[in-house]
């Protein structure tokens, strides 16, 4: 298989999270922390996307970064697919257990991950209403579009962590976007 | 009980019969979902191709409420793990 430049910076960081691993696996936990400071942040943001809540977002973070270091010697292949999965199917849980009404950011203390005090400060309405009606997406047609426009990620890379193709997820993405205009277009058209 | 990792678990449900369009899960189409049409040009400047200025202009007020979305979860795009959490991973791993 021919494999382009642009592969290759992966190829290095497969071999380099592997050489975490077996430090890991060999009794260097300290050596862990690598991997979450290497991962945690768009990780945070998928499951901040995905509950609409910083709090369970960090407790989903928690649990899914304990379980990947106590199933440490089963990843084969890419380490951040891997945890990405268990991060996206801890969302998914929280989804089906939890029954969301209406998650106001105001009411919510916690600290929200956001780098400057402006931009805490910068609580428009149009977030509130956003999270709102990401809420309402079916939960497929919600991770598509918070990892196309939360995350920031091509959908080649969506299609390599979710296992599908890059025309159902366009698809989704495009579908969450009519779906989230219809929910907002009153207030905002 | 052990946990199951594999990446496929939650796809584990009953085989349907599939057609070359995509199949949502059952537990997302139980809601019909209303929605908007959005332009083709918002849908690819959103996708990050190449789109005339005058395009994207014709579009109106859905162009203005898209660069809004966009401003906003560019905001997202820039959050961070709170400091604390790698700490409270690291020592919960400790007490393992």
């Amino acid at each position: 298989m021919k494999t382009s430049q642009a592969e290759q910076p992966q190829e290095d960081q497969i071999d380099a999270d592997q050489a975490i691993i077996d430090r890991v696996l060999a009794g260097d936990r300290e050596s862990f922390a690598t991997l979450i400071g290497r991962y945690s942040d768009p990780l945070y943001r998928h499951a901040v996307g995905m509950t609409g809540s910083p709090d369970d977002a960090a407790d989903i973070l928690q649990n899914s970064f304990i379980k990947a270091y106590q199933h440490l010697g089963e990843v084969r292949g890419r380490f951040d697919a891997w945890v990405f999965r268990i991060v996206a199917n801890g969302c998914k849980d929280w989804l089906k257990n939890i029954r969301r009404t209406h998650l106001s950011y105001e009411e919510d203390d916690q600290p929200s991950g956001y780098e400057t005090p402006e931009q805490e400060l910068d609580r428009g309405e149009l977030r509130g209403d956003l999270d709102e009606a990401l809420g309402a997406l079916p939960a497929s047609l919600r991770e598509a579009f918070v990892m196309k426009h939360v995350e920031g990620r091509s959908y080649e890379e969506m299609a390599e962590l979710l296992e599908t193709s890059v025309g159902a997820l366009k698809m989704r993405v495009h579908r969450a976007r009519e779906a989230l205009q219809k929910l907002l277009e009153e207030r905002y058209l | 009980m052990m946990d199951n990792l594999d990446p496929r678990a939650d796809e584990a449900t009953p085989v349907r019969k599939t057609n070359d369009t995509e199949q949502e899960p059952v537990m997302d189409r139980e809601v019909p979902l209303a929605s908007a049409h959005t332009p083709e040009a918002i849908h690819a400047w959103l996708d990050g191709e190449n789109v005339n200025e005058t395009q994207l202009k014709a579009a109106g007020k859905e162009y203005e409420f898209w660069q809004r979305v966009e401003a906003e979860t560019g905001k997202r795009r820039r959050m961070r793990t709170p400091s604390p959490l790698a700490g409270e991973i690291m020592k919960a791993i400790k007490k393992d």
